[in-house]
């Protein structure tokens, strides 16, 4: 990470990230806000100053971002749960939180908070997760608490563990299994990626879903692994982010106990499996396709580079950046091919 | 000015300073305002933009309309031409002003852009 710090974290880009707080975490009908992380991947992919004024100035038009607005109702460590999962109480947690991490120091405040924020990480489909990770990269303490009340304000709880045992540990089996209850079939599709995991959830038979998988020291490789499967075979928005929501998973695990991120791991798989519908309940593909997917001649890694930075779609360098990073832990071709394919650099290879 | 998106076979989006073409494959422009914003799989640049109008198809070939000319389209479609003498401001690249041609295989022109707009 700490490559990454000295680019995005100080200097020219680092004060302009920072005036990201700025502006409001979710625009028009809880879209995220992606400019803060937006901007650090695109510093982490080689984005010059200038292309991230470019950047960001057509980000800020095009979704019309707002400002954040201001606190109103201060909350003090007794009664800031109470705001949990209100967007409008996000102001009063930015206050908290910025006292908190102030006063705790960034690792202990996350040791203290992180167990009660753990079962709602799919807040915002996942995005106070990215917001988080994105500040640790930055080693930014105001970007954490940002990230904290952020996390907390759209915290969506979806059905709790109740510790059945499980099935499996493989996500795949997971996902399958869950592709498979008829109540997820009929449900009508959001525009927003949380608004199906909470309608998912709210179907009774999704409810053993959390318990379905074996949680351990592997759990988080695999779902990157089963991740790479699963957007190689659908280049889905959806499965996109359970390749990023991996690399977020990865960079904020050295600031969770394990009990907290095992949690985490289990909720974070439960709201993929929420979005199968939206999905279009997939099949993943066998090994031997699998392989010859891994042979395709896809580009290097500067050259994905370049592309995405050239692009305005936020999720086009977030990817960029995250696969690059998740190919230095996980070492897997499939990570270039899948970005190769979503910037148009290879042919389509599902036919 | 106009939101859109543009499918392709083949988007030329530029050539190197050898002169070796860059393109995107099975791909779609995505168009705000004028301007190229996105290029990348239908996947990519269609999700969440449900509203937009729609143009090209698979079998397309879509040139910079400064360099559109028939023999590169045919060629393009092809795939026997590699590289190209290109005016330097053709390009589709993300924030380049949508002005580009769609050609079909036998290089006949089927639909002109100027900044996005259809004429």
């Amino acid at each position: 990470m700490g490559a990454l710090k000295e680019i995005a974290g100080a200097g020219e880009i680092g004060a302009f990230i920072a005036s990201m707080t700025d502006y409001a975490s979710e625009f028009e009908r809880t879209f995220s806000n992606h400019a803060p992380m937006a901007l650090t991947a695109l510093a982490g992919i080689g984005g010059s100053p200038a292309r991230l004024t470019s950047f960001f100035a057509y980000y800020r038009d095009y979704k019309k971002l707002p400002p954040f607005a201001s606190p109103h109702e201060p909350l003090d460590a007794a009664t800031w749960d109470s705001a949990l999962g209100q967007r409008a109480r996000e102001p009063d947690l930015r206050a908290f939180f910025g006292a908190e991490v102030a006063r705790l120091g960034i690792a202990p405040a996350l040791r203290l908070y992180l167990p009660r924020l753990a079962p709602g990480v799919a807040a915002s489909a996942f995005h106070g997760l990215m917001r988080l990770a994105y500040a640790l990269m930055r080693e930014s303490s105001e970007d954490v608490a940002v990230a904290l009340a952020y996390w907390a304000a759209t915290f969506l709880p979806l059905c709790p563990a109740t510790g059945a045992p499980p099935l499996t540990d493989d996500p795949a089996e997971v996902l399958a299994r869950a592709a498979a209850i008829p109540a997820l079939r009929g449900l009508k599709l959001h525009e927003l990626l949380w608004q199906n995991m909470r309608d998912a959830a709210a179907e009774p038979d999704f409810a053993p879903v959390v318990d379905w998988l074996a949680i351990d020291a592997r759990t988080l490789p695999r779902i990157a692994a089963t991740g790479l499967t699963l957007f190689a075979a659908t280049q889905h928005f959806a499965a996109l982010h359970v390749v990023t929501g991996a690399h977020w998973l990865r960079i904020v695990e050295p600031y969770a106990d394990r009990a907290t991120f095992d949690l985490m791991l289990r909720h974070f798989w439960q709201g993929i499996c929420g979005l199968v519908g939206e999905l279009g309940f997939p099949t993943l593909p066998d090994p031997t396709t699998l392989a010859a997917w891994r042979r395709l001649d896809a580009p290097d890694w500067p050259r994905l580079h370049a592309v995405a930075a050239e692009s305005f779609d936020e999720h086009d360098i977030s990817l960029a950046f995250s696969a690059f990073e998740e190919d230095k832990v996980y070492p897997d071709p499939l990570y270039r091919v899948v970005l190769a394919r979503r910037l148009g650099l290879i042919r389509e290879y599902r036919r | 000015m106009s939101a859109a998106l543009i499918s392709a076979r083949r988007i030329l989006v530029g050539v190197d300073e050898n002169g070796a073409l860059d393109l995107r494959h099975d791909a779609a422009l995505r168009i705000d305002n004028g301007k190229i914003v996105q290029i990348g799989a239908w996947e990519a640049v269609a999700y969440g933009n449900d509203g937009l109008a729609r143009y090209g198809g698979p079998d397309l070939i879509a040139l910079p309309a400064a360099c559109a000319v028939a023999d590169l389209a045919r060629g393009l479609a092809s795939e026997v031409v590699t590289s190209t003498a290109l005016r330097s401001d053709a390009s589709l690249r993300p924030g380049s002003p949508a002005d580009l041609i769609l050609f079909d295989a036998q290089g006949e022109p089927r639909l002109s852009f100027r900044a996005g707009v259809p004429y």
